[in-house]
């Protein structure tokens, strides 16, 4: 059996040397009666062979979206049989549902900023998707790419391409599109080309889609002021390092700090802000949570006093602070305890 | 808020537990019959009564295109990467969207406990001039039903001196239109500068 370092160190050899400044991404298969939408690489716990994924559809039923993909193992690492189940680095994790990797799924819309994971549901996967025991090959069938499906909750009508994650990898650009593929089999995971998996209208029906719609963040940050936007769902806010605006423990601005509240007060006025603004004071969490509640409901304080000072009529300031309560990031680590302490400015929606 | 430090560990069992589900489940096919759609299928597809089935399986997998190395770089010393070898082999960017795939050769002693898709302030993150991207995160239940970011990549579970793991992979901001090399740092590896590449 071929290792997936010997598959990619092959893949590597017949690969075009790259050109610094590529401009195209690798092309799609053509393939008679299939939708080849967008491809992967996957890799398995237990295997160290690469499958490639194919996604094939997203489709819009009532109440939720069918994603259709196929795994496979390419010509040159056939063997065993190939648990698809299992690829995916065994991730629950990411856009989890139920307890099975064929679950974690998701299309995402980083437009937008929404994430539309999978239908829960009482079913061994604890999602509506291919049975974990269907999707495999056997050795005497190698060469077979069964086709999976997984509900998930419901695209809205005006989104046209997504990316998608599955089996812990991610693809660009999927359309979605309406109804599903057509014609179905009664197989559980047909082999690509013959059909594809139906999809039970009442078990969509009886999903439960409550914890299957995920709020993204986006942050781009100007390196130039230390402000960084950050797009969370609908909600637009800038993050201001506290480090740069305040010294260790204290809630007097720093010289710098003027010019980075100007920076920030800028970007307000030309994204057209009106009404309230808030400004929330946040912390690490050294310290104990009443030291940390009052230092950031301080800081918060100086914050929205220079901020108001640099604002057209027409906006006002709302100050408070949250102390460590709200981390963005992990206070495990130097980099995402200074990433927590921070002031942020929500803009309105 | 602290989070806990054993999560590589609870990835390893969840992980073998998926496993062991995989052999003993009895999950049973759904046998709904076919019926007409009641919109699009997909463009070009006959009917079973049309024509006879055929497996496609080769044409789209073995059609799949290779994975291109773009660059390369080593473990930064002061990361659970030290000794670790990081090869790119995407970074392609929608007008949504930038993907970033990569792999991770074990050495020295590497694990990839900085790697974990809870800490993803440690993610690499691309600058173009005085713009810095970070990756994109969703927001996830953690501990006292708090919402906590979680990147949008995969756990990365295991790392062994001398082997490729598998393709990573982690989603970014779109990037400007003109941008056609981004620098990628981070704490995991020592900087470098990879090309862009654009969907067709």
């Amino acid at each position: 059996m071929r290792t997936a370092a010997a598959t990619l160190a092959a893949l590597a050899l017949t690969a075009t040397p790259t050109v610094a400044g590529a401009t195209e991404a690798p092309p799609l298969p053509t393939v008679e009666d299939v939708p080849v939408l967008a491809q992967t690489w996957v890799g398995n716990v237990n295997d160290d062979r690469l499958a490639v994924l194919s996604v094939h559809g997203l489709r819009r039923i009532d109440g939720g979206t069918v994603l259709y993909y196929s795994m496979g193992t390419p010509q040159d690492a056939l063997g065993d049989r190939a648990t698809f189940s299992a690829y995916g680095n065994g991730n629950t994790y990411v856009f989890p549902q139920g307890t099975n990797t064929l679950c974690a799924a998701a299309a995402v819309d980083a437009e937008q900023g929404l994430a539309y994971g999978a239908l829960a549901a009482s079913t061994p996967t604890g999602c509506l998707s291919t049975g974990i025991v269907d999707f495999a090959t056997t050795a005497e069938d190698p060469e077979r790419a069964p086709v999976a499906h997984v509900v998930l909750a419901e695209v809205p009508d005006d989104v046209d391409v997504v990316d998608v994650f599955v089996a812990s990898q991610l693809v660009q650009g999927v359309p979605v599109e309406d109804g599903p593929l057509e014609p179905t089999v009664e197989e559980a995971a047909p082999a690509v080309g013959t059909g594809w998996p139906s999809v039970d209208a009442a078990e969509v029906a009886e999903a439960d889609d409550s914890r299957s719609v995920f709020d993204l963040q986006s942050r781009v940050k100007d390196l130039s002021e230390d402000v960084t936007t950050t797009q969370d769902g609908e909600q637009q806010e800038l993050d201001l390092d506290a480090s740069v605006l305040f010294a260790t423990d204290e809630a007097r601005l720093t010289s710098r700090a003027r010019s980075v509240i100007a920076d920030a007060a800028e970007q307000i006025e030309a994204a057209g802000t009106s009404g309230t603004i808030t400004v929330t004071g946040h912390t690490d969490s050294n310290a104990s949570d009443s030291y940390n509640l009052d230092l950031s409901q301080r800081r918060a304080r100086a914050v929205g006093r220079a901020l108001e000072q640099r604002l057209p009529d027409g906006i006002t300031v709302r100050t408070e602070g949250k102390g460590e309560a709200e981390p963005i990031a992990d206070n495990g680590t130097a980099e995402g305890r200074a990433l927590n302490r921070r002031v942020t400015i929500t803009l309105p929606s | 808020m602290t989070f806990r430090r054993d999560r590589v560990a609870a990835l390893a069992v969840a992980a073998l537990t998926a496993g062991l589900l995989a052999g003993c489940s009895d999950d049973e096919p759904d046998a709904t019959p076919t019926g007409d759609g009641p919109s699009a299928s997909a463009t070009g597809t006959p009917s079973p009564s049309e024509t006879a089935p055929v497996d496609r399986s080769r044409e789209v997998v073995d059609g799949a295109a290779p994975l291109e190395e773009i660059g390369t770089t080593t473990g930064a010393s002061g990361s659970s990467f030290r000794g670790a070898t990081f090869t790119f082999y995407r970074l392609d960017a929608s007008p949504t969207s930038t993907l970033l795939v990569w792999t991770m050769t074990g050495g020295g002693g590497s694990n990839p406990q900085d790697a974990n898709y809870l800490s993803w302030e440690l993610y690499p993150r691309m600058v173009v001039d005085d713009t810095e991207y970070r990756v994109l995160t969703y927001s996830r239940q953690g501990e006292d039903d708090t919402e906590v970011p979680g990147a949008v990549s995969n756990p990365v579970l295991r790392l062994t001196d001398g082997t490729e793991s598998s393709p990573q992979s982690a989603l970014f901001p779109p990037l400007p239109d003109d941008v056609d090399e981004v620098e990628l740092k981070s704490p995991w590896f020592d900087n470098l500068t990879l090309p862009v590449s654009r969907p067709g």
